[in-house]
């Protein structure tokens, strides 16, 4: 598929809405490009689970208790009740943008949105939580029809501003989630320490899916500026007076082996990490992530 | 350094602003804001090292242009040329080096001489040499000696020259070494001419030999390294030395006056005296030197045998030059005195005789040997007495002599004789005073009669002898006790004489009355005295006292020409003739102290030599195939007394010697002068410009072809995503 075809991202400013952006890109998306690999309530008998409390007793198959003396539940193939946990990183690192990108939260937002967008049209349940130094607004998961309104909603007001707690968020996260739910993160993860890989390690071994998309600006991944510059910290740090050219090829050394060691780690977990710069379409992303997951 | 340009020197004033806009470019700098902000930092603490030395260089680059934009605008360039200050610079230069290794070069406080210094600093000229400059080496000692004449690039041969020639620690003579720089310095070919002057800068270093300045045109530049110290120089020198025949101690008795002066001390100076007989110490005594005259000390001496003894007077001083510490002296005792008695009043009863007690007197024997030896001529044969094979010549009461004769003893003077002249009756006052006028010390007006001999109140009216001057060697033996007897000879009559103001003439003896009685003259090295009373017993009864001997002796002593004195001794540069006809000889051989021989040819009749070395020279004759070393012959060589005082001359007397004579160069046309030629500096400061804006450029530009790569590799990484 040619990109030509999709929403330039440095338009997507002058789209206001948050469910504008989604829509215009979900349009551009493939839908139902994906099966649901969870199991649930369906009417297509999957197998048996042992009963634990939580289980719907309606699906306790009292046949099964006659012949063994245990409780079990059925389970059924269903393709329609995923829930769907979406955390946006909420930073002020998140409102960096260099020239005529969108910044990586309005870039981020759009993603999530979108993908909430695609979510409910299958008829899964996509839940919301922006999150800064500590969890911030939270949406749970629900196929409603109004879902996609609150979700934007809920993104619009994204603060962009405060430091970065990805591990607080996932760790919020974790308490509330069901097993068999899809977690999806988009952050720009410049916290370099290894605590987010290892609470998103647990959440994988825990049964959940786990997608991670890294969103970065350009001008983060080239550093173009010339001249003597005063870099400013966005989430409180001490200024910096650096000749750019003079420690670009460093910088960016330096950048791209974080990013690979997230990256490495992320595969190892089997957890599935995409990196994606501002200025490339939201479409390609996501259409990455679907026909990754028809794949399987 | 001079511009064609210089206004457009003004442009220096920008040499600040990179400075400036390299700190408002600080503070200046961009900023931003941005996320990465951790990968930065540490991106920074590897790169901050690097980027502050780019930054440095690139202000020095930048101020490197502003400064030499300005310079290079403004055509700076150096002359080059006589006028200018650096042909010496530019073309090969022939170089005269020119040392003073006089007397006061000996000069040290602790160290090095400053001969030594000297050395040092010419070698230090030498090594600066270029490979394409020339060089001679001349001392200039008294007289001034060539050492390397030919100008050569050999530092090898400049270097030994210099350190091997002997210190002659004699006379100085720069203004005749200078001379001979010139004849060397017309004769190179090379175009610039550089004259080292390597001395201690004592006025008698600049002793103004060279009259007319514009016959030192030629020596080119003319550099003056003065090596002595700043501040006043001390010395002690022993100046003269004598010796007569000691009042006591009977025969072969001497003593030895050494005079010696100071310089350059506020008061009274001490040195440690030592005498050598033939380089043997024989007495040592502390002197005190007063600051504004020389101070004397005398050692007394017995010589026990007859013959040639080499005597010298050394002090010890802490400070000053060495050169002079010693004067030498040679003593012969071989020879007896001879005398020529002129009988002016022949008388056949032999008392009455005018030499009657005087021949008497003088022939005593001194032990196995007579004091002096006499002969005898009336006036009429003086004529044909040889005066050359006597020592003293005795008119007694001679009345007339032709002027030819008096002619002749005036020269016998002048050579060092010693005339003696007594009164008497055939004395004629006016006669006496035009015959005798080159010889008498003082005219005689008149004849003073006192009283007649036989005159019973004689005792009353005859006069005697009152003032003697005891510093002289013939009264001095009565100062001693028993002396006195002297003044117990009375005086009947004596010449009245002219008073005069000639300073050559000294009283040495006064009679009671006032009346002189002793009168010493110098003539040439010789010395005439007038015995105003007769020398027999005529005018007085002295010829029968007890003292009438030893003053007649020592009269005769004082008066007669010895081998050598204070007065004869031979000067360091200056000739010495050496009179060998009577010995038919056919060369001379002189061997100066450090053993050295000179073999010199006799040339009607005599020698010459000029000594180089200060001491003792013994002199060889050769005659008919043998050599004979004849101890009469032997001299001493002292310094000159110009190298005593070390005072240094004064910095503008030597400038305008020398403004004189360099500023004399081109009058006689014999200096090329170089044409002034003006070498252009500013293509150079330009080519660095240049050099300087490519590095900038390279600093700068170099970022720029960097960011483009990486621009294409960041593109390249992106799709990578």
């Amino acid at each position: 598929m040619s990109t030509t075809t999709y929403i330039d991202p440095s338009r997507l400013e002058a789209i206001g809405s948050t469910h504008l952006r989604a829509r215009s890109v979900v349009e551009g998306v493939i839908t139902g490009l994906h099966r649901n690999p969870h199991k649930g309530s369906s009417v297509e008998f999957a197998e048996y689970k042992e009963y634990a409390p939580g289980d719907e007793l309606r699906h306790i198959d009292w046949r099964a208790y006659a012949r063994v003396d245990r409780y079990y539940v059925k389970q059924f193939e269903d393709e329609t009740n995923v829930r769907g946990y979406l955390l946006l990183d909420a930073s002020g690192s998140m409102s960096f943008s260099f020239e005529d990108a969108p910044t990586k939260l309005m870039y981020g937002s759009t993603l999530l949105a979108s993908l909430a967008w695609i979510m409910l049209k299958q008829g899964d349940a996509p839940g919301i939580m922006t999150f800064d130094e500590r969890p911030g607004n939270w949406l749970p998961p629900s196929s409603r029809r109004t879902q996609i309104e609150d979700i934007c909603r809920v993104l619009d007001e994204a603060p962009g501003s405060g430091r970065t707690s990805i591990p607080s968020a996932l760790s919020r996260i974790a308490e509330r989630v069901y097993a068999r739910s899809l977690v999806v993160l988009v952050s720009d993860l410049l916290d370099t320490s290894d605590e987010m890989l290892t609470i998103a390690k647990v959440l994988r071994r825990r049964g959940m899916e786990v997608v991670i998309f890294h969103v970065l600006d350009r001008a983060e991944w080239e550093l173009p500026y010339e001249g003597l510059t005063i870099f400013e910290g966005m989430e409180g740090e001490e200024e910096l007076l650096v000749e750019p050219d003079d420690i670009r090829s460093a910088y960016q050394a330096e950048l791209r082996a974080h990013c690979d060691r997230i990256q490495a780690a992320c595969t190892s977990s089997d957890i599935e990490y995409f990196r994606t710069l501002t200025d490339q379409p939201i479409e390609g992303v996501l259409l990455k992530l679907l026909r990754g997951r028809l794949k399987k | 350094m001079r511009f064609l340009n210089p206004i457009l020197l003004a442009g220096l004033a920008a040499v600040f602003l990179p400075i400036v806009i390299h700190l408002i470019n600080r503070r200046r700098a961009v900023r931003v804001a941005f996320p990465a902000l951790e990968f930065l930092r540490r991106s920074q603490k590897e790169q901050a090292r690097r980027l502050k030395i780019k930054q440095l260089l690139l202000l020095l680059a930048r101020i490197s242009i502003f400064l030499l934009l300005p310079l290079a605008m403004a055509q700076p360039y150096m002359l080059c040329g006589a006028q200018g200050q650096s042909a010496g610079d530019r073309l090969p230069t022939s170089i005269v080096i020119v040392i003073d290794d006089s007397a006061s070069m000996s000069w040290s406080r602790s160290g090095d001489t400053l001969l030594e210094v000297a050395r040092a600093r010419a070698q230090r000229v030498v090594r600066g040499m270029r490979s394409w400059d020339r060089a001679a080496v001349i001392f200039a000692h008294d007289p001034p000696s060539i050492v390397v004449g030919d100008l050569t690039g050999d530092r090898g041969i400049l270097q030994r020259a210099i350190r091997s020639e002997p210190a002659s620690f004699g006379g100085s003579d720069l203004p005749s070494a200078l001379l001979l720089a010139r004849e060397i310095q017309l004769d190179s070919e090379l175009s610039a001419k550089r004259t080292v002057v390597i001395t201690d800068d004592t006025a008698a270093a600049w002793s103004d030999r060279v009259t007319n300045p514009s016959q030192l045109a030629g020596l080119g530049d003319v550099e003056v390294i003065r090596v002595s110290p700043e501040r006043a120089m001390r010395n002690s020198a022993v100046i003269a030395l004598d010796y007569s025949e000691a009042a006591e101690g009977g025969a072969g008795n001497y003593e030895v006056t050494a005079t010696i002066e100071s310089w350059g001390y506020d008061g009274e100076s001490e040195v440690e005296a030592t005498l050598l007989v033939d380089d043997r110490p024989v007495g040592t005594t502390p002197v005190e030197i007063p600051a504004d005259r020389p101070g004397t000390v005398t050692f007394t001496h017995r010589f026990d045998d007859n013959g040639l003894f080499r005597v010298a007077v050394s002090i010890e001083e802490p400070e000053g030059a060495s050169a002079d510490n010693t004067r030498y002296l040679p003593i012969h005792l071989d020879r007896s005195i001879r005398a020529l008695m002129v009988n002016g009043d022949v008388r056949s009863v032999q008392y009455n005789d005018e030499l009657f007690y005087l021949e008497r007197a003088l022939g005593a024997r001194v032990g196995e040997v007579r004091a002096v030896d006499t002969d005898i001529v009336a006036p009429e044969r003086f004529v044909s007495a040889d005066l050359s094979a006597y020592d003293v010549v005795i008119l007694a009461n001679v009345a007339v002599m032709p002027v030819s004769q008096v002619q002749r003893l005036v020269e016998f003077a002048e050579e060092g004789g010693g005339i003696l002249l007594s009164g008497g009756d055939n004395v004629d006052a006016e006669r006496w005073s035009s015959i005798y006028a080159d010889l008498l010390p003082k005219p005689v007006r008149s004849v003073s009669v006192l009283c007649d001999p036989n005159d019973p109140d004689a005792n009353i009216k005859a006069t005697r002898l009152a003032a003697l001057d005891v510093t002289t060697p013939i009264f001095r033996v009565f100062s001693l006790p028993g002396g006195e007897s002297i003044q117990s000879a009375r005086v009947f009559t004596y010449l009245l004489l002219e008073p005069t103001t000639d300073e050559s003439v000294r009283t040495l003896a006064s009679y009671a009355d006032g009346g002189p009685a002793l009168l010493e003259r110098r003539i040439g090295r010789g010395r005439v005295l007038l015995w105003t009373t007769s020398i027999d017993f005529d005018w007085t009864d002295l010829p029968i006292r007890t003292a009438y001997l030893p003053l007649m002796q020592r009269m005769v002593q004082y008066l007669a020409r010895r081998g050598a004195d204070a007065s004869d001794q031979a000067v360091l540069g200056e000739r010495v003739s050496i009179d060998v006809e009577s010995m038919g000889a056919e060369r001379v051989e002189v061997h100066d102290p450090d053993g050295e021989r000179h073999v010199i040819d006799v040339v009607a009749g005599s020698a010459g030599f000029v000594p180089q070395r200060a001491g003792h020279h013994r002199v060889f004759v050769s005659a008919s195939g043998r050599d004979t070393e004849v101890d009469a012959l032997s001299f001493a060589a002292n310094l000159p007394p110009s190298e005593h005082d070390p005072a240094v001359v004064a910095g503008a007397d030597r400038d305008r010697f020398i403004d004189a004579a360099v500023g004399a160069r081109g009058a006689d046309g014999a200096v090329v002068d170089v044409p002034e030629n003006r070498a252009r500096t500013w293509p150079v400061l330009l080519f660095l410009l240049l050099v300087v804006i490519y590095a900038e450029s390279l600093l700068a530009v170099r970022r720029r072809f960097w960011q483009r790569l990486r621009g294409r590799r960041g593109a390249e990484s992106a799709d990578a995503l």
